[in-house]
Parts: C-alpha cells; sequence; structure tokens
C-alpha cells in the first residue's frame, strides 16, 4: 500500500482512539524523516470510537450559490483541543456555527456525544461559545457577564456569586468584577469571554479566532494560559484560525479547512511532517513552490518532466566554501542575495540554478556575508503530483533508485 | 479679510441661521401669541376653556397616546425582524417602512376611506358589526398610525444594526429566551435612540392635519383634533381662538422639544461617563 492511499482510509476514517495515536504519531514522524519507510497507522474505525466527541457526518451548507461548506467530516475526541485551520474564506468560522447551532446546516449530521443535535436549537445544545468579537454584554459589568447564564439556569444567587469570583480568579481578572467591557484591555476582554463561555460548565467549548484581535506579544501569553486552562477544566475544545503556528502551537489535533471541504485531520506533528495533499504542503510550514525538481542535484531521478515540489527550510542546509560537506555530489552552489536576523538564526535567501530558496543558519555556525558563494544541500521535498503530495528524499540518503517505492 | 478667517465664517453662519429662524419660526410664533392674546386675557381663556375646544385637546392627547402606544409596539418589532434576521424581501420591507415619509398625507386619509369607506368591499362586514372608521375615532387614530410609523424603527434600526448580531447570539447561547435577550441586552443598548424616536412620534402625532382632515369628517366635538378644531376657527374668521388655540398647540410642542433635548443630553452624558471609566 502507498503513503497515499493510506492517508487516504484514515482521512475518511477519522480518528483513532487515543492510545494508539501516540505510537502513530512516531510512525508518522518516522515515515517522513526515514527513507523507505511504509505506513504502518492501525486503521481503527473512529466514527464508532468510544473517545469521540464531537462528529460531523457529510455537513454541507451553502450562502446562496457560494457553498461555505462542503461535505464536512471530521471527529474530535473527548477532551481534546482542536483547531480548525485554513486559509480566510475556507469556512472554518461556518463549521463552527452549523456546530454551536447558530447556522442550520442543509445536510448532513451533527453529533455531540453521540446523539444527533441537527434539530436541538442553539440555546439548548450547552456549548460554550467564544466569539471573535468577544460579544461581551456591553451594559454589564465583568460580574453580570459572567454570571448570566447562570441566572438563566435560575441557579441560587450565592452559588452564582461563588461560581463567577471563582472563574475571575482562574481567569486572572480579581478585583476587576466591577468593570464593564469598555474599560478592559483587548486580553482582559478576552478572558472574560473565556470565563463566561466556561461559566454553566459547557462540555463543549467553541472559539472563534480567540486571539485575533488582541497584539502579538499578548497573544503569544494568552496561547499558552488557554491551552493550560483548557486542560486544566478538562473540556472538548475548538477553535478556528488562519494562524498555523498558534494552531501547532495550541491545538491537539488540527483540522485543515480548504474552500469548504476538510482537507486532512490529525496531529500537528502528522499535519507538519507528512502533510500529503498538495494544498496542505503548500499551506503549512514556510513552504516554496519550486518548478521542475528534477533539475536539483539529488533529485534528477525525477527526470526532466517538469513538475511541482515544495521546499521548506528545514530541508535544506548550507555551508561555507571550506567547511567540511557530508554530500559533496548532491550538493548545489548557490549565491546568498538576502540575509535577516531572526533573533536565533539568521533567514538567507539563496539564489540556485536561478530558484531562490530560504533557508535558516543558526547564530552560533560563521556568520555568512550577502553575496557569498555558498553550498546547499537538499536533503528531501515534497513532490505534488494532483492533489497529492509525496516526499522525496536526497538520492545521497536514499538507496533506492526510484521514488515510487517509498 | 480673507474669508478662510474662521471667526469670521463662525459668525456669518451664525448670523445667517438666526436671522433665518427669526424670520421663518419666532417672527410667526410671536404672532401667534400675539394675537391669541388681542382680545385680552379673558379672551384667551373662554377661547380655550370652550367646550369644543377641550374636546380637541382630549381627543388630540387621546390619539397621540395610542399612535405612539401602537408605534412603539410595531416599531420596536420591526426594527428587530429587520437587523437581527435575514429573510426575502427584506430590504422591500424596509423601503415601505419609509412610505408614510415620502407619500402626501392626505393620499394616506383617501387610502383608509377607500379601505373602510362605504364603497369598500370590507364596508358590509363592519357596518353589521357596528364599527364606524371613517368619520369617527379609530379612522383618526389610523391616519395618526400611518403617518407617524417610521418615526420609532428608523430611529432604532441605525443603532441595532451598528451592534451586530453577536451579543445576542451569545446570551442564546447560554439558554436566554428571546425576552430576555431584549430586555438585558438589546433594550439597554437602544433605550435612548428610542426614547427619541417616541418624542419624534408623538410631536408628529399630535401635528398631523392631513391624513386626519380626510378621515375626521371635521364634527365639532366628536372627531376634531387640535389643529382641524383651529383651522376651523380661522375658516369663521375667530382669530383669537385660532391662535389662542394654536398657541396651547406650540407649547405643547416646544415641551416636548424639551424633552427631546433633556434626553439627548442624558445619553451623551451617559457615553461620556462609559468613555472617561474606559
Amino acid at each position: 500500500m502507498t503513503q497515499n492511499s493510506a492517508s487516504k482510509d484514515q482521512k475518511e476514517s477519522g480518528q483513532t482512539p487515543q492510545g494508539s495515536r501516540q505510537i502513530r504519531e512516531l510512525d508518522q514522524a518516522n515515515d517522513a524523516s526515514l527513507p523507505g519507510g511504509r505506513t504502518t497507522q492501525p486503521e481503527a474505525d473512529a466514527a464508532g470510537s468510544e473517545n469521540t466527541y464531537v462528529e460531523l457526518r457529510h455537513v454541507s451548507k451553502s450562502f446562496g450559490d457560494f457553498k461555505a461548506s462542503d461535505d464536512v467530516s471530521f471527529t474530535v475526541e473527548k477532551g481534546k483541543l482542536a483547531g480548525l485551520l485554513g486559509p480566510s474564506g475556507s469556512g472554518k468560522t461556518t463549521i463552527l456555527r452549523i456546530l454551536a447551532g447558530l447556522e442550520t446546516a442543509d445536510s448532513g449530521d451533527i453529533l455531540i456525544d453521540g446523539k444527533v443535535v441537527n434539530d436541538i436549537p442553539a440555546s439548548k445544545r450547552g456549548i460554550g461559545f467564544v466569539f471573535q468579537s468577544y460579544a461581551l454584554f456591553r451594559y454589564m459589568t465583568v460580574f453580570d457577564n459572567i454570571a448570566f447564564g447562570l441566572a438563566i439556569k435560575k441557579t441560587d444567587r450565592k452559588i452564582i456569586a461563588e461560581k463567577v469570583n471563582h472563574l475571575i480568579e482562574l481567569v486572572g481578572l480579581a478585583g476587576l468584577g466591577g468593570r464593564y467591557p469598555t474599560q478592559l484591555s483587548g486580553g482582559q476582554r478576552q478572558r472574560v469571554a473565556f470565563a463566561r463561555a466556561l461559566a454553566t460548565e459547557p462540555h463543549l467549548l467553541l472559539l472563534d479566532e480567540p486571539f485575533a484581535a488582541i497584539d502579538a506579544k499578548v497573544r503569544k501569553e494568552l496561547r499558552g494560559w488557554l491551552k493550560e486552562l483548557i486542560q486544566r477544566v478538562g473540556i472538548t475544545s475548538i477553535f478556528v484560525t488562519h494562524d498555523q503556528d498558534e494552531a501547532i502551537e495550541v491545538a491537539d489535533q488540527i483540522i485543515i479547512t480548504n474552500r469548504g471541504h476538510v482537507e486532512r485531520s490529525g496531529s500537528p506533528l502528522e499535519i507538519y511532517n507528512n502533510p500529503q495533499s498538495s494544498f496542505v504542503t503548500q499551506f503549512v510550514g514556510q513552504p516554496t513552490v519550486i518548478e521542475n525538481p528534477g533539475r536539483f542535484k539529488g533529485f534528477r531521478r525525477l527526470g526532466d518532466k517538469g513538475g511541482k515540489a515544495v521546499l521548506r527550510p528545514e530541508f535544506i542546509s548550507v555551508t561555507k566554501i571550506g567547511e567540511p560537506l557530508k554530500y559533496v555530489i548532491t550538493a548545489e552552489d548557490a549565491v546568498v542575495e538576502e540575509s535577516y536576523f531572526r533573533g536565533g538564526d539568521f533567514e538567507l535567501r539563496v539564489r540556485v540554478n536561478d530558484q531562490l530558496l530560504t533557508v535558516n543558519r543558526p547564530i552560533t555556525q560563521e556568520p555568512i556575508r550577502v553575496g557569498e558563494q555558498v553550498k546547499i544541500f537538499i536533503s528531501s521535498l515534497y513532490l505534488l503530483d494532483g492533489d497529492k503530495a509525496v516526499t522525496v528524499m536526497n538520492e545521497s540518503l536514499s538507496n533506492r533508485s526510484s521514488i515510487y517505492e517509498i | 479679510m480673507k474669508i478662510e478667517d474662521p471667526k469670521a465664517v463662525k459668525w456669518t453662519l451664525i448670523g445667517i441661521t438666526a436671522a433665518f429662524l427669526a424670520v421663518m419660526l419666532v417672527l410667526p410664533l410671536t404672532y401667534v401669541l400675539f394675537t391669541a392674546f388681542r382680545s385680552g386675557l379673558e379672551g384667551f381663556v373662554a377661547a380655550v376653556t370652550d367646550k369644543y375646544a377641550l374636546h380637541a385637546v382630549y381627543l388630540t392627547v387621546i390619539v397621540t397616546l395610542m399612535a405612539v402606544a401602537v408605534n412603539v409596539v410595531f416599531g420596536l418589532y420591526t426594527a428587530w425582524a429587520l437587523t437581527k434576521f435575514s429573510f426575502r424581501g427584506k430590504k422591500l420591507l424596509s423601503t415601505i417602512i419609509d412610505l408614510p415619509l415620502t407619500v402626501s398625507p392626505i393620499i394616506a386619509g383617501l387610502i383608509f376611506v377607500l379601505t373602510f369607506g362605504r364603497q369598500s368591499v370590507l364596508y358590509p362586514y363592519l357596518s353589521d358589526l357596528h364599527i364606524k372608521i371613517i368619520f369617527a375615532v379609530p379612522g383618526i387614530v389610523l391616519a395618526t398610525v400611518f403617518v407617524t410609523f417610521p418615526f420609532i424603527s428608523r430611529e432604532i434600526i441605525p443603532v441595532l444594526n451598528a451592534q451586530g448580531k453577536d451579543e445576542e447570539e451569545a446570551a442564546a447561547l447560554m439558554g436566554a429566551g428571546a425576552f430576555r435577550i431584549f430586555r438585558q441586552i438589546t433594550f439597554p443598548h437602544i433605550k435612548w435612540a428610542f426614547m427619541y424616536g417616541v418624542v419624534l412620534c408623538t410631536a408628529r402625532a399630535m401635528g398631523e392635519f392631513g391624513a386626519v382632515s380626510v378621515l375626521s369628517g371635521h364634527l365639532r366635538g366628536k372627531t376634531n383634533t387640535m389643529p382641524l378644531y383651529i383651522e376651523i376657527l380661522y375658516q369663521g374668521y375667530d382669530f383669537t381662538g385660532a391662535f389662542a388655540v394654536s398657541s396651547l398647540l406650540v407649547v405643547m410642542a416646544i415641551l416636548i422639544l424639551i424633552a427631546r433635548n433633556v434626553l439627548e443630553h442624558r445619553s451623551k452624558a451617559q457615553y461620556l461617563k462609559n468613555r472617561r471609566k474606559a
């Protein structure tokens, strides 16, 4: 069985139980880096898995002529934090709103905890929702905002006060309960929105671009905070983002959407190391699309038939002339055209065979100047083949002669 | 003197506005009061305490209250429907609401005469039920409601549109019902715009002449509102009476204007208070 057909099966069957998951992650990581590695993932039928908490089955939704969701199917396990990742307009938010009951699917089933919830109104689904705009009630104090859901459930006043104060403390806003939303910073509002969504102790938390409206520095801090808090509360959560760093850093599982359908679902490591589809390959990481990959040394066996491939900076190493070189035969000559200091390393733009490539060099190594002649070595690339993407190793690393045996 | 001199521009503009208002508003109003008291205080008192005059005041207040009450409900519902939901024909509905602002009040009156009058298909049923609409109080109320119905919804719609649906959706997701959402989330937001709409609606309802004129039948002591009564007095060359009752209507209008300014001031103060705290 080839890697591609295996991945297709996996995509359709959704998630495997948690236990085998860890192992599979490692397997897949190995698959991507080892030449000739076969996919040995266990083909568990996840649709019936005990751990599945949220499931979408062939959900479609159109707004006029626009297909916002096109046969969307995926599953999320109980207690996991899943990220819906995709470019803007790819239908992520629609999926979230359908799950919450704020939009009605044209066809397909939505299952939460094993029950079809298609006909259950939003107010009865018991879902916590954090809006992109936070949607805090602007005429209510922080306390009243968080207490709102509890007051509806006719909870005893004392218990409400206790719970709300506990939540205010939990999200680090102690002493700010009497403030109005307009008197809070963006990060603080986000925390209130989060506390409010958690107040009624929902079993599912949905977050729409939770960090989009926050400046970069606070965002980074809030991400870690959110992940930790969600793990502590142990609530199944799905968040929408267009920022892959955010998804990779925060999520246990990433669901990649493109033009209304799900391209791929899996752990961040799986998706990063084994993107499988052409779209995902060109979306995650820091991809450079190159034409005619057969012209690069080490990939001659791809022939001169043209085609496209994707390179990432981590696939390329750069060495100064005179530095020891492991694979001399398959190293290319290159000229450094640009150099950017990125803190931990330099990001270099090098020209090889008329192709500009991006490569990183740690600052601990001897610096390379702009205009300098260097050697680069491409360890692997993703060959794009229609909708698919296949890993191709450099000949020096692979003892096989044909890619089709990978 | 340069034309760009802001001080000169400022005082020129103020001067023009003041002169315009003096000629168009202050002078006529002064003349109204002057004529009203021309035959002395006694004449004025006699004119406004006249049986028919009192009834006209009474009818105007009643009609205004009813029209405002109907339009409060109608205005809130329409504004809610037009801003919180998407549906087919929404644009059309939104346009139709503005119709009373563009159509002549006379036509509005005639529409109801045709709908409920003798030549209408509804007339036999209505007369069987002993319901009299044309040349009676219900007709006047109908006409007034028609003419004033855009005022409240038109004030609220922009505010609701600016607010978006997020807060309501958030409340709904937490299990809140429609009434609670309206009371706790939506209404606090539109409160001042709503009250302003009520003020405008009241002012217009009190002063409505055209549509009411067509439907009322001008029955003294029965279907004459203040504007109609004033016209009758005027046509009868009773200038003192006409202007005395007019001055009453003017005083009522001024009271409404004051109410409007107080509301505006309050909403501004509340806005500034929130801003300052932020």
